[in-house]
């Protein structure tokens, strides 16, 4: 019986033995025939979103990845003939240099790249060699599609995949995070409005052979920075050389400047919120003064004393600063602070340049009188677009910011300036377009104002000024009756033609509204009903054109006669 | 193997076994419903396994499929994003600038190009009752195919050929902000007059150039 067990046994063990054996062969068989070419066809595809994509507020595609591989070679390991191998790898990649395939082939070392960021297709024919000393990296390849567009903001990778300027380092984190790798990085950035910008910014550059420029257009209730410019650009697909380039170097976030007039606006709105300039009609005399061994007097000399507005739209350097001076140091220095001008410029960038100020035991008069009128203080263009901001949105100063913020989302701000103030201050800003220095700039239809500013450029041995080369600026808003973008122009050394910021920034900033403005929904009115109330200046300035006097505009607009023997 | 000689050695020792057995039929009987429900057990065996095996086949045949698709899934997603790069990188703002720039030639609209309200624009057009004696302006468009034999500012213009369909975009409210309104600069009027030869032209192209011209006229 136990016997007859045993033998029962055996046969079953044979039998399974059996079965197993066939059940092996099955597959094998199975495996050589049908299974082999589905698996080679292709290679297993992995996510190519490495890194998230960054797109601008409309969508629109900034910065993308895509699969790619390195190529790399391990010498030791390499089994058939080299010569024959370095052959096959010069036909796959004929974009490599021969001598620098045949060196990674023969060095003498364990491990060297051959080349990064080659095609799928040349990855698949390296595999098919099927050469064990060949390895290849998957790795991504960042795409810009705009090329050099932005190149400063959106920033660039490097070799290893890594950001390496602008968004691209600033947000490393967040791009890699693979929770959000399917979720776009949005920019405040429009990219119709940058091409403007950039390309009004780089026209002007060339006709008047400029070293560089820059530019920001800023949203000032929000702060978004819908474009930023720093010319010359780099292209971000290829951007090559070292970072201290100067085509690398933000001008608009990293490079302090002192931008000359531009600052009257704010020591004007300053005297008026301190209280030290309670009239309008207050007439400041504008014979030029002497602190210690400074001379301060005017670049547009009118002879007579002048009122508040017109300290503004003729560009007063000396009223300017006997403002400054019965303002004081402290509060000076007070505002300037909150208006982010102490600080390093605003914004999520890393690349941000820290401001140029006095030091505090050398913040003595002559510091006060000259930083009333833009001197003895350097600061970026986002600095002057985020302050300017502040000036004409009713007071409120907001940071900049570099991405989009959710509709009807807002954001928290300070109060450094009345609503008064920046009431008066936006009509002061039209009068200096319609009347002043930034005539070039008037924009037909759009409100605009602004303020000039030209300032000679420090000499390289860092003492003194040198007085044929000027940084132009133009700072200014629209439309001033209810602003709501603030543009910046600035054009570092200009050498042909004129160099006065009215010549030089005056018209980009013109042409750049004219461009922007349809984008941006902003509908021009040249009837004159929409022109900023400046009632409160009536009879404190002489208009160039009665006819395009604002006051004169809005009368006739209303339906009203004009006004007989108001205005000088 | 040797293992194997030795059982089927023991096979053949256990069928004369049971020869010898054969005048035992209990034992007989009971051997034979042994090896019944060990053929029962291995058959039963063999077609459980051979059942799994087809089984966990088709599951491995239908997971290859799976898989397969979700390469190829992966591999069109890669193919859509590479064409729609590179249509991206065709379309790039510097790239439509230099085209503008060099061939184009188009500038933003101005500000005397919006239109306050629709009654601004509807004074654009003919007044309705006017427009029945509209018709010897065919005529004109027609003749227009002789352009020697009209002065040519009366030529219809291809730009106000246009117009019609353009002015109702040239509100100034609501302002789209996604759109950039631009327009094109109105060319010379001798340098686009609609010269067409008379036999060629269709009667809805005739009709089309009639009421352009007189709409663009108007707009003149």
């Amino acid at each position: 019986m136990a016997l007859g067990l045993a033998r029962q046994r055996l046969a079953i063990g044979i039998l399974v033995f059996i079965a197993f054996t066939g059940l092996l062969g099955f597959r094998l068989i199975e495996l050589s025939l049908f299974d082999g070419p589905v698996q080679r066809a292709r290679p297993a595809v992995a996510n190519p979103n490495i890194r998230a994509e960054i797109v601008d507020r409309n969508g629109v595609t900034l910065a993308s990845s895509f699969e790619a591989y390195a190529l790399a070679a391990r010498p030791r390991d390499i089994m058939g003939n080299k010569e024959a191998l370095i052959a096959a790898l010069i036909r796959i990649l004929p974009e490599r240099p021969p001598e620098a395939i045949r060196s990674a082939i023969y060095h003498d070392g364990k491990f060297r790249y051959i080349t990064r960021r080659i095609l799928p297709e040349q990855a698949e024919a390296i595999r098919r060699l099927g050469e064990p000393g060949l390895t290849l990296e998957r790795e991504a390849e960042r795409l810009y599609p705009h090329v050099g567009l932005a190149a400063h903001l959106v920033g660039y990778t490097g070799i290893d995949g890594r950001g390496e300027g602008g968004i691209e380092r600033a947000f490393e984190q967040r791009l890699t995070d693979p929770a959000q790798l399917e979720k776009p990085l949005a920019l405040a950035l429009d990219v119709r409005v940058q091409q403007a910008l950039e390309s009004e910014l780089k026209a002007q550059m060339d006709l008047q052979q400029a070293s560089g420029a820059a530019g920001v257009v800023m949203d000032v209730h929000s702060g978004e920075v819908l474009a930023l410019a720093s010319l010359p650009a780099f292209d971000s697909n290829r951007p090559g050389g070292l970072v201290g380039m100067p085509s690398h170097m933000n001008r608009a976030t990293l490079g302090v400047y002192e931008l000359g007039s531009t600052f009257k606006a704010f020591t004007i709105a300053m005297a008026m919120d301190t209280g030290v300039l309670p009239r309008m009609d207050e007439r400041f005399p504008t014979t030029p003064i002497a602190v210690g061994r400074q001379r301060i007097s005017d670049s547009h000399p009118k002879g007579y004393p002048l009122t508040v507005p017109e300290t503004l739209i003729y560009s007063s350097n000396v009223a300017t600063a006997k403002m400054a001076e019965r303002m004081g140091r402290q509060r000076q220095e007070a505002f300037l602070r909150q208006l982010g001008m102490m600080d390093r410029a605003p914004g999520e960038l890393l690349e941000t340049g820290r401001p140029l100020t006095p030091a505090p035991n050398n913040w003595g008069l002559a510091s006060v009188l000259t930083i009333g009128f833009g001197h003895g203080i350097a600061v970026t263009p986002l600095h002057l677009a985020t302050a300017y901001s502040a000036l004409v949105n009713g007071g409120i100063y907001r940071p900049a910011t570099f991405l989009k913020v959710p509709e009807g989302a807002e954001r928290p701000g300070r109060r450094v300036f009345q609503e008064s103030t920046s009431h008066a201050l936006n009509g002061m800003l039209r009068l200096a377009v319609l009347d002043g220095t930034g005539r070039q700039a008037d924009a037909d239809g759009y409100r605009v104002g602004g303020k000039t500013g030209t300032a000679e450029k420090v000499l390289e041995h860092g003492r003194g000024y040198d007085k044929r080369r000027n940084i132009t600026t133009f700072a200014g808003a629209f439309p001033m009756d209810n602003p709501r973008y603030v543009v910046i122009a600035m054009v570092d050394d200009p050498t042909v033609g004129s160099r006065m910021a009215g010549s030089v920034a005056g018209p980009v900033f013109k042409k750049v509204v004219n461009r922007i403005a349809p984008v941006l929904g902003v509908a021009p009115d040249t009837s004159g009903a929409s022109e900023p109330d400046i009632r409160m200046f009536e009879g404190l300035y002489k208009p160039r054109d009665p006819k395009r006097d604002p006051n004169a505009m809005r009368r006739a607009a209303a339906g009203l006669p004009p006004l007989e023997g108001g205005v000088r | 193997m040797a293992g194997m000689m030795r059982a089927s050695a023991d096979q053949r020792g256990w069928g004369a076994d049971q020869r010898g057995w054969g005048n035992e039929a209990p034992a007989k009987s009971a051997g034979r419903r042994t090896w019944a429900a060990t053929a029962w057990l291995v058959a039963g065996t063999i077609a459980v396994a051979v059942t799994s095996y087809s089984l966990s086949l088709k599951v491995a045949a239908e997971r290859r499929d799976v898989e397969k698709l979700a390469r190829q899934n992966a591999s069109l997603q890669s193919d859509l994003k590479a064409l729609d790069a590179e249509l991206r990188v065709r379309m790039r703002m510097p790239q439509l600038q230099r085209w503008n720039d060099s061939v184009l030639g188009m500038v933003p609209i101005s500000a005397t190009q919006y239109l306050a309200n629709p009654v601004q624009l509807a004074a654009y057009g003919d007044p309705i009752e006017q427009a029945a004696p509209a018709v010897p302006h065919a005529q004109l468009a027609v003749r227009d195919l002789a352009p020697a034999a009209h002065p040519p500012a009366q030529q219809p213009l291809l730009v106000s050929a246009q117009a019609p369909a353009r002015a109702p975009a040239m509100r100034p409210e609501p302002a789209p902000a996604a759109i950039e309104r631009v327009s094109m600069e109105r060319p010379s009027v001798a340098s686009v007059g609609i010269q067409r030869p008379a036999a060629d032209a269709p009667q809805d192209l005739i009709r089309e150039v009639e009421v352009n011209f007189a709409a663009g006229g108007a707009n003149q």
